[in-house]
């Protein structure tokens, strides 16, 4: 599980909505992980821009980012976001445990 | 002309084989902000006014102004040769590091933006021109 205070969802360079609170999860069939889950809350958000297509959760750590092209998402309480998200970019092993920072 | 920006990104050159990647058209929003940005405000926000009313604008801001509009990326580095990341940062967290640029080379930068707004006002100008579905080069036979 990877989780932070806060995090970003993309839209090519602009902000659509800034998330806080966020966990990511991932879910595994024997040693291979076969999805993703993102569950954060969101505070400041774009409706037109969050709307579009490809967005990008981007999760920061010191020194770098991880970015996650979401698949789909609800809004719950138009707050409460739940995301399935794609692998990220330069994850290359579906048996890891965990992203890795490179 | 569309009536949404399909966010899209140009390459300029710079010296040294360095390079800017900007926005290619600015949105309504990048506008306002541009807008916003580019007024003096006083310490507690609100905005510097002359005696008639209006607003003041400040050319250091404007050129700034210009400049955060469109920037989304570069390849600069910093003193200690690593790459200095501006991708994704706020507008006030790049305001500081474009303050720490060498004036020359702001002024560099600067002049580069200011040429692509400048071509691509020209390029909207041109397509007010022509009517819907018109092409954009006609041939004559």
């Amino acid at each position: 599980m990877l989780r932070g205070v806060v995090g970003w969802i993309r839209w090519h360079y602009y902000t659509a909505a800034q998330i806080e609170g966020y966990t990511v999860t991932w879910r595994k069939s024997g040693r291979a992980i076969v999805g993703w889950d993102l569950a954060a809350t969101v505070v400041l958000a774009d409706a037109f821009k969050l709307a579009q297509t490809p967005l990008i959760f981007v999760a920061t750590y010191k020194g770098g980012e991880w970015k996650f092209p979401i698949r789909s998402y609800t809004l719950h309480e138009g707050h409460r976001l739940i995301a399935s998200l794609d692998p990220p970019e330069g994850f290359n092993s579906w048996s890891g445990s965990s992203p890795r920072r490179p | 002309m569309e009536w949404f920006i399909t966010p899209e990104t140009v390459t300029l050159p710079l010296a040294d084989g360095r390079t800017l990647t900007v926005k290619k058209r600015l949105s309504a929003g990048d506008q306002f902000d541009a807008f916003e940005r580019m007024y003096w405000r006083l310490a507690d926000g609100t905005y510097a006014a002359r005696a008639d009313g209006s607003l003041i604008v400040s050319p250091a801001a404007m050129r700034l102004s210009t400049v955060i509009s469109y920037l989304v990326d570069w390849t600069l580095t910093g003193p200690d040769g690593r790459p200095v990341a501006i991708a994704g940062v706020s507008p006030s967290d790049l305001t500081a590091i474009l303050r720490n640029l060498e004036a020359a080379r702001f002024a560099e930068i600067y002049a580069a933006i200011d040429g692509h707004d400048r071509a691509m006002a020209r390029e909207r100008a041109a397509q007010k021109k022509m009517p819907d579905g018109a092409p954009v080069l006609s041939t004559i036979s």
